[in-house]
């Protein structure tokens, strides 16, 4: 009886852990997002993320659709952020995902990816116009924790992608 | 987005939602003329970015793009500014993407991505500018692009209807999307093109697209026109794929996409570019549009131009190498002639004319600036190359004719471009002593010395007079007339053979028309040159693989039938010219024997002695390689890498890549004079033949109307110089 008490408060501890977003990320963590038009292969536009395990958050330069320019950028997220953005990589099961996801009917429109690497394991996710709803939430959450317009934007997070083509995972 | 055409059969199946439906394709394909179609692509915007002022734009955009020049002319205009124009070449899709993923480990490396071609993007607005005033220059349409052979007017039709109206039936249903930083994107899938057999997966040409609807959407476009996003997508409506690719990396993962290769500036690859002629062709396929060729392709008139130019072309190059004024006026008189002969042609279309037309244009100014500049320029280091004909050898009334091409001199007075030089001669001789006396004596050696003049000489000598007939043989000859010096065997004759009395009689003075096949003699050429190393200095090296001709004056200037009165002789015409080539040493040895007589050698002529003749020589300053594509990256490399290894400065090295006819013409231009010698593909492995820039003589081109094979006539052997040695020398009036 008292070893079933026992597991059920680590059970209960360990999801609260993950629910509040204190599941921090490993030594080993670093995530990269890149959006870019599938039509302009090219730097303009491309839009790159990288995040380390320490919080360093590095925004690469790029011209937005405007056609502004934006500097390179480096800032650092606190602990609760980190925190909170590596929850939501585990609550999505980030390597559980498919490496691609993409809707052919489409031609132009952009292009996203995700690598993560953590404990030692590596996973890139492309999605190309179509939303991936646990892969969105994930560039989603690390939006939350961005300054304004250096938020990663791409067609499937817009509101006028109501037509695309819409999977879980 | 177009990813493997495989998989996409796949997920078109997997993912069709009933609201999607393949369109009926509503582009309009017409014929205006007999070589002129027009494609109409009607739109209907809509959305809270539709206005009318964004309709304005992605007309303009669409104008803009596919009215102005086609790639191949943008490469042509590119080139003549100066600009690489690698980014048209077809490479090879798989090799490339191999090395560059080996290169790169599965990463994009944008540089790589880009591969130099951002000084093409940069200077895009001037190609079009220098387009268009061709494009009024020639009359041409300016709302048309053109394509291989007939013209394409492609235009949009535009309207715009609030969210709530009714679409316009027949017109494609675009939704205008008030966001800069949304991606644009048509509805569409896929299908093999018309009269395509086996389809490959990887070629976009090989595929069109086929309009679709999405809840009765063709697309969404952002209200931003500085990405040319419109003319994009347009050609998207118009059936044309994307000319990009993915890249997979070793697990077959697709990591990135950049253009096709040999389409890094098309408009179906990228925003700053252009439509390509094989797009132009597509969209007639796909509109069913057939281009009578023989009506507006009449090659037969512009393989004239292009036969002309490519004549002219060769000599400008030589002429600059030269510094030849008088010639770099005559030949920009030809190429203004051309020019306005060109722009004058009435069936020739616009998109044959210009590219010609800016390659004149740029060889006109490039005569223009040799002319103001680089005749005026004294050149640094260029010493006469000394090229020495004859360790025994005695100036005769032939000619030496070489296919070197460091021999050869424009604008000169001396006869066939050389300046005869007597200098030390063989051991016992004096310098240009004359054959048959006494060592020192000159007379008759001097070049230019008149035939006849020489005391003893017949007047009205003519070349290949028998020699012997003339009384006074000199004593000292050997029996037969061959010449001797004392002390020793003649340098330049063979070895005689000791047990034939008729050689050892001294004296004896038989026929010489009948002894001269059975003496050979022996000419020793050394070929020599002063050689420019770039800012080293001048170093004299061994000319090799020269050949030397000794050809009778009847050869190089036959009588003809039809040349009424004729009395030239004829003697050796037919006869196979006596010649050597150089070894690496500049060394060879010609031995004349049967056609000693007709070459015009006299009995009396004195082969021990030596004459160096020094040949002004224009040296190198660019070379020429033609090519079924243009030189590649690679190749530039290794000549870079050659030309500074020896001393040039890097900055001085240009290339520049047009086309003639069907084939890629690369100019390499090294600045500064530089001798370097006749193929140096023998040297540097290249795949190509390199054909350094240096004076030709001028020949004729190909009857007016033939078209070539090909054009290997180009850059093929002309003597690269004709020495006339001075007819002083005949047996006759060396006496």
């Amino acid at each position: 009886m008292g070893i079933r008490v026992f597991v059920f408060l680590l059970l209960a501890f360990s999801l609260s852990m993950v629910g509040t977003g204190r599941a921090a990320p490993p030594d080993d963590f670093t995530m990269t997002v890149v959006s870019e038009p599938v039509h302009l292969p090219e730097e303009i536009e491309k839009l790159r993320v990288d995040v380390k395990a320490n919080g360093e958050v590095i925004l690469h330069a790029f011209r937005d659709g405007a056609g502004v320019e934006h500097p390179r950028r480096t800032l650092r997220l606190n602990r609760a952020a980190m925190d909170a953005i590596y929850a939501e990589i585990e609550a999505n099961k980030f390597f559980d995902l498919k490496e691609f996801y993409g809707d052919e009917r489409v031609a132009g429109g952009d292009r996203v990816s995700i690598l993560i690497t953590a404990n030692g394991r590596r996973k890139e996710v492309i999605t190309v116009n179509i939303k991936v709803t646990d892969f969105d939430d994930i560039v989603r959450k690390l939006n939350e924790y961005l300054p304004e317009g250096r938020k990663i934007y791409y067609n499937a997070l817009s509101k006028y992608a109501d037509d695309y083509l819409e999977v879980k995972r | 987005m177009r990813c493997s055409l495989a998989t996409a059969l796949v997920l078109s199946v997997s993912f069709l939602a009933p609201q999607f439906a393949q369109a009926q394709m509503l582009t309009k394909f017409e014929k205006e003329g007999p070589c002129k179609t027009r494609i109409t692509v009607p739109i209907e915007i809509y959305g809270d970015g539709a206005t009318d002022d964004f309709a304005f734009e992605i007309r303009k955009n669409v104008r803009d793009q596919w009215a102005g020049p086609s790639a191949e002319d943008a490469a042509a205009i590119g080139s003549s500014l100066g600009l690489e124009t690698d980014w048209l070449a077809d490479e090879d899709n798989a090799e490339w993407y191999k090395k560059y993923l080996e290169k790169n480990e599965g990463a994009i490396d944008p540089e790589v991505n880009q591969d130099g071609t951002q000084e093409l993007v940069d200077k895009a607005g001037q190609i079009r500018g220098i387009y268009a005033d061709y494009v009024r220059e020639f009359s041409a349409d300016p709302a048309c692009i053109q394509g291989e052979c007939c013209a394409v007017r492609i235009v949009t039709d535009v309207k715009v209807r609030k969210a709530d109206d009714d679409p316009t039936p027949g017109y494609y249903q675009i939704e205008i999307v008030d966001d800069p930083n949304f991606r644009s994107y048509v509805w569409a899938g896929h299908k093999a093109r018309e009269g395509v057999e086996n389809p490959d997966e990887d070629n976009p040409d090989d595929w069109q697209t086929t309009p679709g609807t999405n809840g009765g959407s063709n697309g969404k476009w952002a209200n931003n026109s500085s990405r040319n996003a419109a003319a994009h997508e347009v050609g998207h409506l118009m059936g044309l794929m994307d000319q990009y690719k993915d890249i997979k990396n070793a697990d077959g993962k697709t990591i990135g996409s950049f253009q096709q290769h040999g389409h890094r500036h098309d408009i179906m690859a990228q925003s700053e570019a252009f439509p390509y002629r094989d797009a132009i062709a597509q969209l007639m396929e796909i509109g069913g549009i057939e281009c009578d060729e023989e009506t507006c392709c009449p090659g037969f008139e512009y393989n004239r131009f292009g036969q002309n130019y490519g004549v002219t072309v060769l000599a400008v190059g030589d002429a600059i190498a030269a510094c030849n004024k008088p010639a770099l006026r005559r030949l920009r008189s030809q190429l203004v002639d051309q020019r306005r002969n060109l722009m004058l042609a009435s069936r020739i279309p616009a998109h044959r004319k210009i590219p010609l037309a800016v390659a004149i244009d740029e060889k006109i100014a490039r005569i223009d600036e040799a002319l103001k500049k680089v005749c005026d320029r004294p050149v640094t280091g260029t010493t006469p190359p000394a090229v020495t004909i004859g360790e025994d050898y005695t100036p005769i009334p032939v000619e030496s004719d070489t296919d070197s091409t460091t021999w050869c001199e424009y604008g000169t007075d001396s006869p066939g471009g050389g300046t005869l030089i007597p200098s030390g001669g063989a051991p016992g001789t004096t310098p240009g002593s004359t054959p048959g006396t006494t060592p020192g004596s000159t007379p008759g050696t001097t070049p230019g010395s008149t035939p006849g003049t020489t005391p003893g000489s017949t007047p009205g000598s003519t070349p290949g007079a028998t020699p012997g007939t003339t009384p006074g043989s000199t004593p000292g000859t050997t029996p037969g007339g061959r010449p001797t010096i004392s002390g020793g065997v003649p340098i330049g004759s063979t070895p005689k053979d000791e047990d034939d009395p008729e050689e050892t009689t001294p004296g004896e003075t038989d026929d010489p028309t009948d002894d001269t096949p059975e003496i050979p003699t022996t000419v020793y050429v050394k070929a020599k040159a002063s050689v420019l190393k770039g800012a080293n200095g001048t170093k004299t090296s061994e000319i090799g693989g020269q050949r030397i001709k000794l050809i009778p004056d009847a050869t190089k200037n036959p009588a003809l039938p039809t040349d009424p009165g004729a009395q030239k002789d004829q003697t050796g015409a037919d006869d196979d010219p006596a010649q050597c080539t150089t070894d690496d040493d500049g060394e060879c040895q010609i031995v004349i024997a049967d056609t000693r007589t007709t070459l015009g050698l006299g009995l009396k002529w004195d082969v021990s002695a030596r004459y160096d003749y020094e040949v002004e020589t224009p040296q190198s300053s660019g070379a020429t390689v033609i090519g079924d594509e243009p030189l590649s990256d690679a190749d530039k490399d290794t000549i870079v890498d050659e030309l500074t290894g020896n001393g040039l400065d890097e900055d001085d090295i240009e290339f520049n890549n047009y086309r003639l006819g069907d084939k890629w013409v690369t100019g390499i231009g090294y600045g500064l004079k530089y001798d370097y010698g006749d193929d140096w593909s023998l040297d540097l492995g290249l795949k190509y033949k390199i054909e350094p820039d240096l004076c030709r003589t001028i020949q004729p081109g190909p009857p007016l109307g033939s078209s070539p094979q090909n054009y290997s006539a180009i850059g093929g052997e002309i003597p690269g110089a004709v020495i006339s040695l001075p007819g002083h020398m005949t047996q006759e009036n060396a006496q």
